[in-house]
């Protein structure tokens, strides 16, 4: 894939029935005959990529859901999710990675890595790449490492759900919220 | 039930000559495969995906969104080129496939929401009322809804529907067989604001059963219909209707994982053999008496492109050069809000409620179009989707503020969709692309697609009664989804249209092809309109019809 085809698509958003589906800058199909990456368990080593690339990947999705009063993507377990996917559905991405990580970190100061920055450093260094497409992909990645089911890697002990509030059952009764609670016979 | 009718599955070699080869297993094939097989006929139904069933199917959004576990994708040798006119070059679709379907025994009956609307008389006969729209292929169907009305009733009751008559329904024989599902929060609040602004609210018709029926259970409100395969079998797919009492004849055979790329012609013009690729990519031939092409609107056409041959050089049964074109998606766009109070949406099917109060063309808006509003959360009811698109534009999309955002809002956010009328617009089509191939070195589909601007203007429309809606209800957010051209569609309407004149229509009322005698085309592909969103229970009611008429032509030996 060129660099101009890889730049139109990450830009080009599809739109189903209008609702933003697939909103701009998602990266799906840098996919390229791979399949899904694998489960790992949290003691497990990284298997695909480099400590300094893991860092700042760490980081980065730290950014995007921070840690607090709840978890946040680095207690979900994101970077396994996408060590995984970089060694698998996303390794025709892993170029297209380097380059983007590489020039960010270029343009900080002596030899700084994006992972080396303090809170409000990383923030404002984001802050001038979150419309570009590297950001997209790694957002895609980290809402993916946060939120898909635990096979995949990420949402360590459910976090991603948890925070959400999504529960995850086999069926469910009604009432099922606030507002049709009095709603049902019985 | 799936395990009784494996055990007596026919099995027919591909040398005798079946009286049909159905091509398709979804919402049109399942039923004309179960109607001819009962009928008395040998049917052997080709279907490109595998028999996944209830235990197969899962609750894994990446899969089943991200990776086309079903629905297939570029990566996974099946790419789609996509453009908005015919003046720009397509470009492979690097997200979802532009024409969405369900690679799978029983067809995208299989992932749909089964949301399950009739149409209505108006719908058939819309060109009559309203006169020639230019610039399009706005026609009557050759049927009238009363014609159609005993083959609803049938669908209703053969395969299982929940609902309860509403304010503007067309005339039905026979009631509901099921009551409507349990409103859920968010059809409480669209019936409150609906109300509110003078609308009038209804039970939204589902092919998902609120009780148990005809052997089967319940639905158990899981939360993942659209997209997914029910795990409980209460979504009344033709995989768990339909395709085990096919089965159960002796005289059906489903062949899975058998893509069909040729129907080959006699020298007399009829067809006598379907060719296609088996599981392990060998071509194969299975002689046939007749075809029926139930593969969706958009693989229907493309068969047809792919079975051009000297006798027929535009392609199969295409003199009139309309095979591919009028391709109708829907119109849609939603609105979405939060609410002070946890709705949970992501239990239970999609739809409880909706509002047909613009469903006819009202000729003071200054264009055409009618739709309907539905309460439902859409893909916000996902972990993965809601955050990549549940958030309002003036919420940041990273750090702390999204992530209170996430916390709050998932459970508290519905969605009012517009669901709305495509005019047929002859530019709008699904043909072969001429540079990109697929897995099995098959021209690739090619879909050509812009919205009309009065189906824009449709949505548009809808959307402000939405946000009033959910304004009305009382939503401490609102927000809208931009009004844009859609570049995906799940409905795949249009491409072989039905009509009574050979040069402006592909099959006849009958839904047989006027050119090639004993070939049939029944699925989306034979809508002349759109409706106004939820084709399938149509499609549906033109199989039955067309299996009625099928089996009548060839007891007469005139198939």
């Amino acid at each position: 894939m060129t660099d101009k085809s890889r730049r139109e698509f990450l830009q080009t958003g599809g739109s189903l029935a209008g609702a933003g589906w697939l909103s701009s800058q998602l990266p799906m199909l840098l996919a390229l005959g791979q399949t899904a990456c694998s489960a790992r368990d949290a003691a497990q080593p990284l298997a695909n990529l480099d400590a300094a690339t893991a860092a700042d990947l760490a980081a980065i999705a730290r950014q995007i859901i921070p840690s607090g009063d709840t978890p946040g993507a680095e207690e979900a377990g994101v970077i396994y999710f996408m060590d995984g996917a970089f060694g698998g559905f996303m390794s025709g991405a892993k170029p297209f990675l380097a380059e983007g990580l590489a020039a960010i970190n270029s343009s900080l100061p002596g030899s700084d890595r994006f992972a080396d920055l303090d809170d409000a450093g990383q923030q404002a260094v984001l802050g001038e790449h979150d419309q570009g497409p590297l950001f997209g992909m790694l957002h895609f990645l980290t809402l993916v490492g946060m939120f898909a089911m635990p096979r995949h890697g990420g949402n360590r002990d459910h976090a991603g759900w948890q925070l959400l509030g999504f529960i995850h059952n086999h069926g469910w009764q009604p009432p099922f919220g606030h507002y049709d609670q009095d709603m049902h016979d019985g | 039930m799936m395990a009784e009718g494996e055990a007596v599955m026919a099995q027919y070699p591909l040398r005798q000559e079946v009286d049909f080869v159905i091509v398709g297993s979804g919402a049109a094939g399942g039923v004309l495969a179960r109607e001819l097989s009962r009928a008395g006929f040998d049917v052997v139904v080709l279907e490109q995906g595998r028999w996944r069933k209830a235990q197969d199917f899962t609750h894994d959004e990446f899969d089943v969104f991200f990776q086309g576990e079903m629905t297939g994708s570029a990566a996974g040798g099946y790419p789609q080129t996509f453009r908005a006119s015919p003046d720009e070059p397509a470009v492979v679709a690097q997200n979802a496939p532009p024409a969405l379907y369900a690679r799978t025994v029983g067809g995208s009956s299989v992932h749909y929401s089964a949301n399950f609307w009739r149409m209505r008389p108006i719908d058939f006969n819309e060109r009559s009322r309203l006169g020639e729209i230019s610039g399009t292929g706005f026609s009557d169907w050759p049927i009238t809804y009363e014609e159609l009305e005993p083959y609803y009733t049938r669908v209703d009751w053969e395969i299982g529907v929940s609902g309860e008559p509403g304010p503007f329904d067309a005339p039905r024989s026979k009631p509901y067989p099921l009551p409507p599902l349990p409103v859920k929060s968010s059809g409480v609040l669209f019936e409150k604001g609906a109300r509110a602004i003078g609308l009038h609210p209804q039970s939204a018709p589902k092919a998902i059963l609120s009780k148990p029926f005809n052997g089967r259970p319940a639905c158990m409100h899981c939360g993942f219909c659209l997209g997914f395969g029910c795990e409980a079998n209460a979504k009344s797919s033709t995989l768990v209707t339909m395709i085990p009492e096919a089965v159960a004849t002796g005289r059906c055979e489903i062949r899975t994982e058998s893509t069909v790329f040729r129907l080959v012609t006699d020298a007399g013009g009829r067809i006598h053999e379907v060719l296609y690729y088996d599981s392990d990519g060998n071509e194969q031939a299975q002689r046939c008496k007749s075809a029926i092409l139930a593969a969706n609107g958009a693989e229907t056409a493309r068969l047809l492109l792919l079975s051009a041959s000297e006798q027929f050089p535009e392609g199969l049964a295409n003199s009139s050069g309309l095979v591919g074109k009028y391709l109708m998606f829907n119109s849609h766009v939603a609105a979405h809000a939060v609410f002070s109070e946890q709705l949970n949406e992501y239990k239970s099917v999609q739809c409880t409620r909706i509002a047909l109060d613009f469903y006819d063309t009202d000729e003071q808006r200054g264009f055409y179009g009618g739709g309907g509003l539905d309460a439902r959360p859409f893909l916000h009811s996902y972990p993965i989707f809601f955050a990549m698109s549940g958030v309002p534009p003036d919420v940041p999309r990273w750090g702390a503020e999204y992530k209170r955002w996430l916390e709050y809002a998932f459970t508290r956010n519905m969605t009012v969709l517009a669901n709305a009328t495509s005019l047929p617009v002859e530019s709008n089509a699904v043909s072969l692309d001429p540079d990109v191939r697929d897995k099995f070195d098959l021209p690739a589909l090619r879909v050509t697609y812009r919205d009309h601007d009065d189906d824009l203007a449709t949505v548009a429309f809808l959307q402000d009664r939405a946000v009033e809606i959910l304004e009305a209800a009382g939503a401490e957010k609102v927000w809208r989804d931009p009004v844009i051209p859609q570049t995906i569609g799940p409905h795949l309407l249009g491409t072989c249209r039905m009509g009574d004149d050979p040069a402006q229509s592909v099959v006849d009322r009958y839904h047989r092809s006027h050119e090639v005698p004993n070939l049939y085309i029944c699925d989306g592909s034979s809508f002349v309109s759109s409706g106004r969103g939820q084709p399938t229970m149509t499609i549906q009611a033109l199989a039955f019809r067309a299996a009625e008429h099928i089996a009548r032509a060839a007891n007469r030996g005139e198939v």
